[in-house]
């Protein structure tokens, strides 16, 4: 006898009918999908009892015992939203997935479609704003860094940034880009290596803070670890097919404020030459010079005849939007098509990206293609494998040079920023875009000597794109294995090898007619991490009311970094050619090899009372290869609770309170180092002719390191009110960091430049807070809000004996970033005023300011206080949501605008008549009185070199960091198309800053990912990013 | 786990070094030291008034970058470092070692180019780290000497080195770029030095002085330009001239018009091979010093005369000390009474040898002669014939127009740090602001015991 089942499906939330609900008898293996209003019949079922199985995307899986016992059975199914049921587990270390209510510690999880809305190419970067607890600082530059700090920087001179995970692998995240890069001395940001990971195969992203929360991955995740679970083909009835598609535009926005009144030069009037054209100075590279009143002059370009105006005259005019006129608008496309499938038995996803870019600069691209396979297979009932594998092929031409280098080589905004002309034409079409002479030689604005074409100092800012541009491709793959035994329901055996390695490539050029001498430098980068890992896992319980998880696993990591990098001597011969071999003389090598070994002996247990009552141990042990034999192996334990009180009978009958839980969790993480810091060995330097040259190293090592240990505190509380519509987490956390392994700098006359020595502390403490809520709510609209807040107070303890500084770098003119005792991490120390007893600057009797003559703490970069609110609104299938995202102090040391008003650039420099009138300075002279005297406007603005305090400027800022509108269409529109969802969307990145304190810059721009921040030198400017994006699952 | 060890070992760079290599590298970066764009091109030369600067011209008026200073600092003790590990590895480990040169000539001549630098450090800050330098791990945050402890170690220094040398053993078989291990050169360098330091304390300390001279006299110094000790560089970057390179992409510095007009008054045959013509074909001094608004201007506009072509080609050599210098001194021990001899015969074969060398031997005798019938032995003269022959030695020209207080023919700079330290010209140079930061307390102390750290305190060696 047979039957048949019918039903039809509903979302549970909204009871909209759901059409292409996978609907799956597991018993028969049959099935069907539901019609236009979520109907579904099967025919011809034999009489019995079956698993009736609903799946469908984005929805959880729904399984029911149906019995099919007469002719007709009726079977309607609700099903939720998978969102809803991410809610209560979470990805914790190790990929070990945990019921939130059993952690006793702080995890902040971010769905898959919260970080893809926007797609941005880097993938740190669309954390923005949404991590409580986070500080990230994203580069303006092409394929440029994000930087991310969590609960503030715990390390001196090591890495400050967590570990990323992917689906267990961590990735690689270093960026080998320079110090002077990183401190504003200029060079390439080639970005940080973990902005690969793709936003489209996202499933979840799960931020564990506190060491607590990581200290299962040991020395790495101090820091934190930002863990990422991919996608994969789960349950899939059918072939599932996702394909997106945006495309996004930029644009600058922000640049500084220019005067445009004056021309370029040095001060006084144009020369006249001997046919009696006025004849501008165009060797000074500052904007001084005579008012752009149109006169007729002769101009740069009417020494040639590339633009037909040889000898000729032009107006000394000026082009306010010179600077705009450089810029392009980019343009990003990104295109995802992703297959996926999956039974009982096996399932899959595959995944293709193509993200093309065309930069805001005159010639910049960047392209990255992706593949990506994640599959599990069941072999038998106990043996399940799973491999992931993901290839990135990436690579970029004409990334810009940031900051300030004396070469002028590679950075355009120098020469609109820091020294030259404001009235030089850039538009379509100008003389600026003819680049070169017949003769091949440059053409450029900076003449030293126009007739015979020797440049000063500026190349033409164009030839800087076109010709000294950079290139680079990296490859990458990253995956794992896995096999895993089920003993029993209680005990897994599990065993996964999980690697990432890149090569990478990138050559930078100096082509030959620039002003510097040309050259080519080409690195090969191999960076390599394996790890092995087997894990014995016992799942269980000990009585009714206790559950017990617990696991023992061996982990061995391998790390190899190899580089090669040759950069060719005493220029190019030939022009045009870019190979080491075309270098004048012997080309200069740097040839680096290091590898290091870490094993690890890791446990861990979890008790659960009443699933109200939980208490986790961990104990791990590693042993590291850049330790000394003696001191290498290290232990650190970790434990920590959680009650969820609201499970107590005293909350029963009541309906304000609907979930509580209070957390307390105490960790250890110990942290070795890099490798080869024990022993003194001789560098090389260039042979001399044919004399080899050693010498001392300037870093005196040291054999004997003990590791760097981190211990941490925090306690929270989650609450969450009205049925779940107001949400309140609070943690307060301190981490103090001991025994930093550190070369910390001593006086040169001791025979090194820096010891490194096991000293120094750091605290950090801070809470962090999240609220959302959920003012309204009908059955068709939903308005949230989600408000996340932390502040960190972050203090360097103290140092070893007589040292109570840490110099991170030299920012360029005088400026340096310190660690110092008493002082917040990233201490800005440089020249301040001298101040009376009354608090007003001094004036020498010259008309400029007294610099002290000792140097002291100007400020630091760590903000007071960072923040994050996002807030969207939902109707039906239409949805809009906004992020802001700002700081509240901290500093930035601006280089733009130290010599954007020395060189008369920046408009400050011609307001209110100053040129004419002069400048009256602010202050008192030597006896007290108020300066009265005008002193004149160059001599005014030139007289701050030198006094580092006139260009530290307040950081905060608020911005509005992301804004989308989506609709989806709705079903039954598309019930006829062979096409199950359809969302279009338009969204915005960057769109606007609302508020700062630093003038002419964007306060909130990063340089580089590295430990060095706050400090600002030809800043590229920020990007507002438009786009339109449209998703569709087959 | 034993294992783990093995992967600690540094494929990259060796765990033990010849000393021939050693010694290569630190003559080269010593020179480097001394010769660079910084150091010579934006301090000696400036201070001395050599050269000015044509275009941002901070540092010609006495407003030096902090960056500069620390690296200045840094890179001599950082050359001192490395003698000192010739030094210590032919002590240490003589057997190893003697292969690349008799050890107590591999020694001395590690002592000598350290009392070289030992002198161009407190010539320029005056108080320095000296007895408790090079203390390494044991001790970071060393004390200040003040200059007359070092100028006495110096001394002493030299002394050790000109005896110990044993010229009929090996000297250094390789890697010896100044003089390719003749270790009678060498010596002669030894006494050189020593009469260099010596006289420069001559009022100081004139006994002292006067013993060193005599002692140095005695063991040999200088006797021609053949002896001259100086660092030849090679035509490949990054193995030439500094100033050649600096002069690459960028043309800051002209000669200045105090040199150029000094010499263009007497007819001085040595400028052609001091400054190129101006593109007037005419030599033309800039003036020093001129405001950041004016030197633009002046750029721009007016013709002015380069360093010459021979100062910078790839392969001029960095200057450590020249023959005529000891003429110059032995001129001056006769007229102080230290050594017997007519002084103005010494200084006439002074700028003699100075010409000579200048002009590698194109000079006629009688065109020489008549020079020096222009500039007839006087104090005056004899303070400007010194300061001129020390032509690209910045810190020597300076501190002798310190020491000489030589001023009629220098011109002051426009507004600047001029006028914030008490005396019309620099007296020295300020402290590294590193030292503020890294080591305080120490120097403070001699702060203390010095006088402000400013460029108007004068050293002790300066006494009137």
């Amino acid at each position: 006898q047979t039957g048949t089942l019918t039903g039809t499906v509903t979302d549970a939330s909204t009871g909209e009918s759901l059409p292409g609900v996978n609907i799956y008898i597991l018993d028969i293996e049959r099935g069907t999908a539901t019609g236009p209003e979520g109907q579904f019949t099967i025919e011809d079922i034999e009489y019995g009892t079956y698993t009736v199985r609903a799946t469908y995307v984005g929805y959880q899986t729904y399984k029911q015992q149906v019995t099919i016992d007469q002719a007709d059975v009726k079977l309607n199914i609700s099903i939720g939203q998978s969102t809803q049921q991410l809610e209560d587990v979470v990805v914790t270390a190790l990929g070990i997935e945990r019921k939130e209510k059993s952690l006793g510690y702080s995890v902040q999880k971010i769905s898959g479609e919260d970080v893809s809305k926007v797609r941005e190419t880097n993938f740190v970067s669309s954390l923005t704003g949404k991590v409580a607890g986070a500080n990230i600082s994203n580069s303006s530059t092409m394929g440029g860094s994000s930087r991310i700090v969590i609960r503030g920087a715990k390390s001196v001179a090591g890495n400050n940034q967590p570990l990323f995970v992917v689906d267990g692998v961590p990735i690689n995240n270093s960026n080998f880009t320079s110090t002077a890069q990183q401190s504003g001395g200029g060079g390439y940001d080639y970005g940080n290596a973990a902005q690969i990971i793709n936003p489209n195969n996202i499933a979840s992203v799960s931020v564990l803070k506190g060491p607590s929360a990581s200290a299962l991955y040991g020395s790495r995740a101090a820091n934190g670890v930002i863990q990422i679970t991919t996608k994969d083909g789960s349950l899939t009835e059918g072939i599932g097919i996702t394909v997106n598609s945006g495309v996004k535009v930029k644009k600058v926005y922000g640049l500084p404020d220019y005067q445009n009144e004056y021309g370029g030069g040095g001060q006084g009037p144009f020369k006249m030459n001997s046919q009696g054209q006025l004849v501008p100075d165009y060797a000074t590279d500052t904007s001084w010079g005579p008012p752009l009143d149109g006169r007729m002059v002769r101009e740069w370009f009417s020494y040639d005849d590339v633009d037909g105006k040889m000898g000729e005259t032009t107006p000394w005019d000026a082009h306010p939007d010179n600077i705009k006129n450089f810029f392009n608008t980019g343009i990003e496309n990104n295109n995802n098509i992703s297959l996926y499938n999956g039974t009982d038995t096996y399932n899959y996803r595959i995944s293709l990206t193509n993200v093309n870019n065309e930069g805001i600069l005159p010639n910049s691209s960047m392209q990255r293609n992706e593949v990506s396979f994640n599959g599990s297979l069941k072999l038998t009932d106990k043996l399940t494998t799973s491999i992931s594998t993901n290839y990135v092929y990436s690579k970029a031409e004409g990334r810009v040079g940031t900051g300030y280098n004396s070469g002028n080589t590679l950075n355009p905004m120098l020469q609109f920023n820091h020294f030259g002309q404001r009235q030089i034409d850039l538009s379509e079409g100008s003389p600026m875009r003819n680049l070169t002479r017949p003769d091949g030689t440059q053409r450029t604005w900076n003449w030293a000597d126009p007739v015979a074409g020797t440049i000063n100092y500026a190349d033409n800012p164009f030839w800087l794109r076109e010709k000294n541009y950079q290139d680079d491709d990296k490859q990458r793959i990253y995956g794992n294995f896995t096999a895993s035994y089920d003993f029993n329901s209680n005990l897994n055996l599990e065993t996964k090898l999980l690697t990432d390695f890149y090569t990478s490539r990138r050559g930078e050029r100096v082509a030959v007619y620039s002003s510097a001498t040309s050259r080519y430098s080409e690195g090969i980068r191999e960076v390599q991490e394996t790890n092995s890992r087997t894990t014995l896992t016992y799942t269980g319980s000990l009585n009714e009311d206790i559950s017990l998880d617990a696991f023992v696993a061996g982990n061995i990591r391998y790390n190899q970094y190899n580089r090669n990098i040759g950069q060719t001597q005493g220029g190019l011969s030939a022009p045009g050619i870019y190979s080491l071999e075309n270098s004048i003389d012997r080309p200069d090598i740097d040839d680096h090899n290091q590898e290091s070994m870490v094993y690890s002996l890791i446990s861990s247990a979890s008790l659960g009372y009443k699933e109200m009552l939980y208490l986790d141990g961990t104990l791990r042990n590693d042993w590291s290869s850049t330790l000394p034999e003696d001191n290498n192996s290290y232990l650190y334990p970790s434990i920590t609770g959680s009650l969820v009180f609201s499970e107590l009978g005293i909350f029963e009958d009541q309906d304000i309170l609907s979930y509580g839980k209070l957390r307390i969790g105490y960790a250890k993480v110990g942290s070795d180092t890099s490798p080869y810091r024990l022993k003194n060995t001789y560098p090389f330097s260039t042979p001399f002719g044919s004399s080899p040259q050693l010498s001392v190293s300037n870093t005196l090592n040291n054999s004997n390191l003990k590791p760097e240990t981190t211990y941490s505190w925090e306690v929270g509380t989650e609450l969450s009110f009205f049925n779940n519509r107001l949400g309140l987490d609070v943690t307060l956390y301190k981490d103090n960091t001991e025994d930093q392994i550190l070369a910390v700098d001593v006086s040169p006359a001791s025979g090194s430049n820096s010891q490194l020595i096991n000293a120094g502390e750091i605290e950090n403490k801070g809470v962090e807070v999240m609220l959302d809520g959920t003012p309204v709510q009908t059955k068709n609209f939903q308005w949230d809000v989600t408000v996340n807040w932390s502040k960190n107070k972050n203090k360097v303890v103290q140092f070893a004996g007589d040292i109570s500084n840490y110099r991170l770098a030299n920012a360029p003119f005088g400026l340096s970033i310190n660690a110092r005792e008493g002082e917040p991490y990233g201490a800005f120390v440089g020249t301040d005023y001298v101040y009376d007893g009354n608090g007003n600057k001094v004036i020498a009797p010259n008309g400029n300011y007294k610099q002290a003559s000792d140097q002291s703490v100007l400020g630091s970069y760590v903000p007071d206080w960072t923040g994050g609110l996002s807030t969207s609104i939902s109707y039906k299938g239409l949805s809009a949501s906004i992020t802001f995202n700002g700081q509240k102090g901290g500093d930035v040391y601006s280089v733009s605008n130290l010599w954007g008003k020395y060189s008369g650039m920046f408009a400050a420099t011609a307001e209110n008549d100053v040129r004419e009138l002069g400048v009256v300075p602010q202050g008192v002279d030597a006896n007290g009185n108020a300066w009265t005297k005008e002193v004149p406007a160059v001599d005014f603005f030139q007289s701050f070199y030198g006094l580092e305090a006139a260009f530290v400027y307040d950081a905060s800022y608020i911005k509005i960091q992301e804004a989308t509108v989506g609709y989806d269409l709705p079903r039954k529109w598309l019930s006829s198309l062979p096409i199950r969802s359809l969302r279009v969307s338009l969204v915005g990145r960057n769109l606007a800053m609302l508020f700062k304190n630093a003038p002419n810059i964007d306060p909130s721009i990063a340089i580089s990912a590295g430990n060095v921040q706050g400090v600002e030198a030809g800043q590229i400017p920020p990007q507002r990013t438009l786009g339109f994006n449209i998703s569709m699952d087959l | 786990c034993d294992s783990l060890t093995s992967y600690n070992e540094n494929p990259n760079e060796p765990q033990e070094a010849r000393t021939t290599y050693l010694l290569t590298n630190v003559q080269k970066s010593l020179s480097d030291t001394q010769w660079d764009d910084f150091n010579l091109g934006r301090f000696g030369n400036l201070y001395a008034q050599y050269w000015s600067q044509t275009q941002y011209t901070d540092e010609s008026r006495y407003s030096p970058r902090t960056g500069s200073i620390n690296s200045m600092w840094a890179d001599y003790y950082l050359n001192i470092r490395d003698l000192e590990e010739i030094i210590r590895l032919n002590r240490e480990n003589p057997d190893k070692y003697k292969g690349y040169g008799a050890n107590q000539n591999q020694i001395a001549v590690a002592k000598i180019l350290k009392a070289w630098s030992y002198q161009m450090i407190t010539d320029v800050w005056g108080a320095a780290p000296y007895k408790d330098a090079m203390g390494g791990r044991e001790n970071p945050s060393p004390k200040y000497s003040s200059q007359e402890e070092i100028y006495t170690g110096i001394i002493k220094t030299l002394t050790e080195a000109s005896d110990s040398i044993d010229v009929n053993a090996s000297g250094f078989t390789a890697g010896d770029v100044i003089y390719d291990g003749n270790m009678t050169k060498w010596k002669k360098f030894a006494n050189s030095l020593k009469m260099r330091a010596a006289m420069r304390i001559a009022d100081a300390k004139p006994q002292l002085a006067n013993t060193a001279i005599n002692e140095a006299i005695s063991a040999g110094a200088f006797e021609s330009n053949e002896d001259n000790a100086v660092f030849t560089y090679k035509t490949a970057v990054p193995n030439n001239n500094p100033i050649n390179e600096a002069f690459k992409n960028r043309n800051d510095f002209a000669v200045s018009e105090a040199l150029v007009g000094l010499m263009k008054s007497n007819s001085d045959p040595r400028l052609p091979f001091y400054a190129d013509p101006a593109s007037t074909g005419d030599y033309l001094g800039y003036p020093y010093g001129l405001s950041n608004g004016a030197a633009p201007k002046y750029f721009a506009d007016q013709p002015f005369s380069y360093p010459s072509s021979k100062v910078r080609d790839a392969t001029a050599p960095a200057l450590y000390m020249l023959y005529d210098e000891v003429l110059f001194i032995k001129a001056e021990a006769a007229e102080r009474g230290y050594i017997s001899g007519t002084p103005a015969n010494f200084y006439e074969q002074a700028i003699e040898a100075s010409i000579n060398y200048w002009s590698n031997e194109s000079v006629s005798q009688s065109d020489i002669s008549s020079y020096i019938a222009n500039v007839p032995y006087n104090a005056s003269n004899f303070a400007q014939q010194k300061w001129l022959a020390l032509y690209m030695q910045g810190v020597q020209g300076w501190s002798e127009f310190r020491r000489l207080d030589f001023t009629g023919v220098l011109q002051q700079p426009a507004a600047g740090k001029k006028g914030t330290f008490g005396t019309d010209f620099p007296q020295r140079y300020p402290y590294p602001n590193e030292e503020y930061n890294l080591n305080q307390t120490n120097l403070k102390a001699a702060i203390e015991m010095q006088g402000a750290d400013n460029q108007g305190t004068k050293l002790w060696w300066d006494q009137n």
